[in-house]
């Protein structure tokens, strides 16, 4: 090793990377999700600062504005939730909060939740159907004045009625919507938020901008200091088991490259940064702290436009695809970290959920000679630089990622060099999260990107993604099959065969190479071994899904 | 000087510079509104935010209108105090409030800390020129100069905070924000805390701002020293120590106040680094975020108090310089 | 006096000669230029300087044809530490960081020259005019140079990297960025220097033999003020390396694919404590770069400026 000729104190510090930094620290790594078992009783009281990389832009996560995981984060103990996805990404009742949440009809399908006798709002109030009644109105998308984060789901619901003093709510759908689950996920206290100043609507816009005094979890919002911090205190009027700390404080550190030495320093106790390989060692050689690689359910892919001359030809899309050097791309980036990453070879379900099957057959195992060959049999001929092309038409595409993330920089740069030696010619053309989102995405302004799309357990959002003309559906592909398959599966309530019925719209779209799914992205947590019961869920939950158990030794 | 005509000009000066701000402004909601897209954040939504919830913002924000339009609403609101709408909606006038504070504390304290050095070290540089001591402190000076401000952070952090703090067992110095949240006490409770805050972004800020004054003041000093009433000084047979204190030292002062008071913009801008850096939630974090965020309005009114800081020292720049030289008259 | 002339705000002003040179400028050029040589060469410290960055320059042009690794290629050294094979180390893609520290110089460096040449261009015609002129001529200029100066320049840079290049972008967008600031401290001093040049006798000398305004303003005035224009584009040199450097740090500056130390350091600045090399080598560079810059500068100003040379005798 050519750490030999260097300076003695560097060795140790080359060996941890080159073993992917795996070994050191006292660092549970890997795939499974530990802390999702029963949580260790802990000491009641005391606090816990958190390194926060967005402030709240407001408090009502359901509209677009706030939408955010800085909101998401803070709300998780304050409002409450029927269902939670849980770190092994099962979606389970809240038992504390629910007495059961059941479909009890097939046609009409028909749901029947049951709220605890018990459950209270913080100032006294039941939470009842009409929490679930203001809920389901103001994200129906009927009335336009709401400025509401997404309709899914709700737009299909026909009429919301209450029952047993309040207590049952009975929820008839007009349209089969089978991830019915994923409703009704933040509870809003509906006699709060209609008498909010402005109105209806602009109690639900706006009226939470400066604060939520209410609670229907285990924390409730104390202090909020703009720019600075917000700290969550213990709501000692909730129905469920209290909560182990006093407080958390939500502490704005946006630069997250600050966050290993805050927490070397004593400065914050819980971070949750953006894995990179220099904060994630510099965060395992700090004695005192524990942390977690976990892999959620946010994968990255490479995304194909089907506008661009030369990639609407499948056996170019193919070409590339079989090119493609995953194991390499990971090699260089994510397993520094983790080795545990794997390729993904499904692009509605990830490696670590019970419905993944790997339908990747041939691709992405840098099979240059089956890629070249691809491309001589479509009729396309090398030129004299190596590049191929076909009736003048050389095969040069942009590659677009997100400007100034690092991983997918380097990502970029491998796809370009694996690109190359199948003799395709790529150039890279990156822009900034915003733009490439907000702008360039869908105007269709790209060739090939990379980018992550954010899933949750509920596979039917995938229907806006790959469907003709889809919101999402920034490649413009479009099969009619694949939009009936889409259409079909969405109506079926059976768990299991929902799962094949989605696996096989995957088969579908690998042979129709619409994109090339790589590995499921890192999530990383780190915190202070003073606390127990702190573990990351890498569902679109966050850290914070537990927040009520965690304590201090 | 005459009091009246000394007021009649710096009247003279601040309305001057009210075009100045205009035009300012006019340029940068120009260059903002070419900029992109504002709502291109939501666009990229996942999952997608109905078009309704697009057009309502659009008008709220006034996107829907002309630039004219919107450029005259938004100089129509500040008149009257008005920052106008924020695109994330945050208050913008409770914004610039804390955030000034907290800019201004770093801010006033490295300057404070620069000029006295600065002073220090170039008039004895001067006085001792081409000695060890000048040679050091021109290295040094030529070394923070050269230096970029987040390099010379990320060394602070390593070796002055995490490595004292872990020598001495507790928290002295701190890495990141300007105090600890929910700090609770007394004012004397608390100075600790916001003390160990200030070390490490008021060493980074001071040191470029120390290089550059410690430089100017000793080849001001210089000048002074080599000119010919401090020759008759010493010629009259004053001693050398009052020469220097009584004579050289108060003439050359005079540039340095002036150049002091027109780095401000400077110093404003360097903080912006020096802020991200050590992750303070100033000035300079406002202007990034903003400008990330094509938040215009917020964007603007970062703009306005940052010039109207500048045009506010570089009239104090001009009035010290006439106070100080008693050659200048205000006609 | 209606308008008083501040000193200017920037270091630069030390460039401008006191009282008493311009008697010294206008005596026998050549005589001039070798005497401000021989003042420069006396200056050891910036004599060295100025070969190490002359050197600086040879490799970061020459360096990666001689290298045997290139800052594109891609090794199997994933993140190592300095060794024979890689005396910077190589980063997690296996990028050789010798190989990429020398492109990124020679990037940073052109963008520095090209910075430089063009501000050092348009700030001397656009003060040599506003100087010359006087009058409501100089008083519209100079108010436009106020107008730019009011708002603090990163506010300034940043906006037009945004609208430019979409938040950082290619080395010459950035060079142009930078250039579109740094002229306004060069055309403040040109101004004032010409304010005062344009009184001299010998001006109006040339004006009664009827010499056309620019032959005035090429011919006579400005070589009155190269020495200010040297110290001037010398230190805006130095000025656009860390101003690349603290733009690229906050997500502005050159973008990747291309390279610069900015960049580099930008990226190595998170691996100050795991992985040091990919910190220090680029961030040494960077220093090495600008502190020789500014004692060339300084000896520059010295030989320039003999004022305070005579404390030494």
């Amino acid at each position: 090793m050519s750490a030999r000729h260097t300076l003695g104190r560097m060795l140790p510090l080359v060996l941890a990377l080159s073993l992917g930094a795996a070994a050191c620290g006292g660092s549970s790594a890997g795939t499974a999700a530990p802390g999702d078992g029963e949580p260790v009783k802990a000491k009641v009281g005391g606090s816990i600062t958190y390194a926060a990389d967005q402030e709240p832009t407001g408090f009502n996560q359901l509209t677009s504005k706030d939408s955010g995981t800085s909101v998401v984060n803070v709300m998780q103990g304050v409002l409450p939730a029927v269902f939670k996805t849980h770190p092994d990404f099962t979606v389970q009742l809240d038992e504390a909060f629910m007495d059961s949440a059941e479909l009890t009809k097939d046609d009409p399908q028909t749901i029947t939740y049951k709220i605890k006798a018990a459950a209270k709002w913080s100032d006294g109030v039941d939470i009842s159907a009409k929490d679930f009644e203001y809920l389901w109105k103001a994200s129906n998308g009927t009335n336009k004045k709401f400025d509401i984060a997404s309709t899914t789901g709700y737009e299909d619901i026909a009429s919301v009625t209450g029952s047993d003093a309040d207590k049952t709510v009975t929820v008839v759908f007009k349209t089969k919507y089978a991830d019915w689950k994923s409703l009704f996920g933040a509870l809003l206290p509906a006699h709060y938020m209609t008498k909010l100043p402005g109105g209806l609507e602009a109690g639900f816009n706006t009226g939470l901008d400066k604060g939520f005094p209410l609670s229907g979890g285990p924390f409730k919002i104390g202090t909020y200091k703009p720019t600075d911090s917000l700290t969550l205190v213990r709501n000692d009027a909730y129905f469920g088991p209290k909560a182990n700390l006093d407080s958390v404080v939500f502490r704005f550190l946006p630069e997250s490259t600050t966050q290993p030495d805050a927490l070397k320093n004593g400065e914050v106790q819980l971070i949750y940064p953006q894995p990179q390989l220099d904060l994630v060692a510099a965060v395992k050689a700090i004695p005192g702290v524990k942390s977690q690689t976990s892999f959620g359910l946010s994968f990255e892919h490479i995304d194909f436009n089907f506008k661009t001359p030369g990639l609407d030809d499948p056996a170019v899309r193919k070409a590339i695809a079989m090119g493609l050097d995953v194991d390499s791309m990971l090699k260089r980036t994510v397993a520094q970290f983790d080795d545990s990453v794997k390729p993904l070879g499904n692009r509605i379900y990830v490696n670590n959920q019970k419905e993944y099957a790997d339908n990747a057959g041939p691709y992405g195992k840098a099979d240059v000679a089956a890629a070249t060959k691809l491309l001589d049999d479509a009729g396309y001929a090398k030129g004299a630089d190596g590049i191929y092309a076909k009736g003048g038409k050389k095969l040069s595409f942009r590659f677009s990622t997100t400007a100034g993330n690092a991983l997918r920089e380097t990502q970029g740069e491998l796809f370009k060099v694996q690109m190359k030696a199948i003799g395709i010619d790529i150039k890279i053309d990156n822009s900034k999260a915003p733009i490439l989102f907000g702008e360039r995405l869908p105007k269709g302004n790209y060739d090939i990107a990379d980018f992550a799309w954010v899933a949750t357990p509920f596979a039917t959002s995938n229907k806006s993604i790959y469907s003709t003309d889809a919101g999402q559906n920034y490649g413009k592909y479009s099969n009619p099959d694949v939009d009936k398959m889409f259409v079909d599966a969405n109506l079926i309530l059976d768990d299991g065969k929902r799962a094949e019925a989605f696996n096989a719209i995957d088969k579908k779209l690998w042979d129709d190479m619409v994109t090339v799914p790589l590995y499921q992205k890192p999530t990383f947590i780190a915190f202070s071994d003073k606390y127990v019961n702190i573990a990351d869920n890498a569902s679109s939950e966050g850290p914070f899904w537990n927040v009520g158990t965690w304590g201090l030794k | 000087m005459e009091g009246g005509s000394l007021y009649a000009y710096a009247l003279r000066r601040v309305l001057i510079s009210l075009p100045l701000l205009l035009f300012s402004s006019m340029i940068v909601y120009a260059l903002v509104h070419f900029a992109g897209d504002p709502l291109r954040d939501l666009k990229g939504r996942n999952p997608p935010v109905p078009e309704a919830v697009l057009d309502a913002r659009r008008s709220a924000l006034g996107l829907d209108k002309s630039l004219p339009e919107q450029y005259w609403n938004w100089l129509t609101g500040i008149v009257s105090g008005d920052f106008g709408p924020s695109i994330k909606g945050i208050d913008i006038g409770q914004d610039l409030q804390v955030r000034l504070g907290v800019t201004l504390r770093m801010v006033v304290l490295a300057m404070l800390i620069a000029v006295v050095v600065a002073m220090l070290v170039g008039v004895l540089s001067a006085v001792k020129q081409y000695s060890p001591i000048d040679y050091t402190a021109t290295l040094l000076g030529f070394l923070a100069l050269s230096m970029p401000v987040f390099w010379l952070a990320a060394l602070l952090k390593e070796f002055l905070a995490i490595r004292l703090n872990q020598a001495v067992g507790k928290t002295i110095v701190y890495t990141v924000g300007d105090r600890t949240p929910n700090l609770e006490g007394s004012f004397f409770d608390k100075l600790p805390n916001i003390a160990g805050h200030l070390v490490l972004p008021t060493i980074a800020l001071a040191a470029v701002s120390y290089a550059a004054w410690s430089r100017y003041q000793r080849s001001s000093m210089l000048d002074v020293l080599n000119s010919d009433f401090i020759r008759l000084a010493r010629a009259k047979g004053l001693s050398k120590r009052r020469v220097l204190v009584r004579h050289a030292l108060r003439c050359a002062l005079i540039p340095i106040t002036t150049v002091v008071a027109l780095d401000v913009g400077a110093i404003l801008g360097g903080a912006v680094i020096t802020e991200r850096v050590f992750a303070w939630h100033g000035m300079g974090e406002m202007l990034l975020t903003s400008v990330n965020d094509q938040d215009v309005n917020r964007l603007l009114a970062w703009l306005m108090v940052s010039a109207v800081i500048v045009v506010l020292f570089n009239l104090i720049a001009d009035l010290l310089y006439a106070f100080l030289d008693p050659r200048i008259r205000y006609a | 006096m209606p308008d008083v002339t501040t000193p200017s705000p920037d270091m630069v002003a030390a460039g401008q000669p006191g009282p008493g040179t311009d008697r010294e400028f206008t005596v026998r050029r050549r005589s001039q230029s070798s005497l401000v040589l021989r003042r420069f060469l006396q200056h050891r410290l910036a004599v060295v300087s100025l070969g190490v960055f002359l050197l600086l320059v040879v490799l970061s042009l020459f360096g990666e044809t001689l290298w045997h690794y290139k800052s594109t290629d891609i090794t199997d050294d994933l993140s190592v530490a300095p060794s024979a094979k890689h005396p910077m180390g190589t980063d997690s893609t296996g990028h050789d960081l010798l190989a990429q520290v020398l492109a990124g110089t020679r990037i940073s460096i052109l963008v520095a020259l090209m910075v430089a040449a063009l501000s050092t261009a348009f700030g001397t015609v656009f003060g040599a005019i506003s100087g010359f002129y006087g009058g409501r001529t100089d008083a519209l200029m100079m108010r436009f140079v106020d107008l730019l100066l009011t708002i603090p320049s990163l506010a300034i840079l940043i906006t037009l990297s945004t609208l430019l290049a979409n938040g950082g972008g290619d080395p010459v967008t950035i060079a142009l960025i930078l250039a579109s600031l740094s002229w306004l401290s060069i055309a403040r001093v040109i101004r004032g220097l010409f304010l005062s040049l344009r009184e001299k006798e010998y001006v109006e000398a040339a004006r009664c033999l009827g010499a056309t305004d620019r032959r005035i303003i090429f011919r006579h005035l400005l070589p009155n003020a190269v020495g200010p224009i040297i110290v001037n584009a010398t230190i805006t040199v130095a000025f656009a390396i860390l101003a690349e450097t603290g733009l690229s740090y906050l997500g502005f500056g050159i973008k990747f694919p291309s390279t610069s130390l900015g960049l580099l350091i930008s990226v190595g600045q998170s691996a100050a404590s795991t992985r040091p090399w990919l910190f220090y080598f680029p961030g040494l560079v960077i220093i090495l770069i600008a502190l020789t810059i500014n004692f060339v500068g300084d000896g520059l100003r010295d030989a320039l400026d003999p004022q305070q040379r005579r404390v030494r005798a």
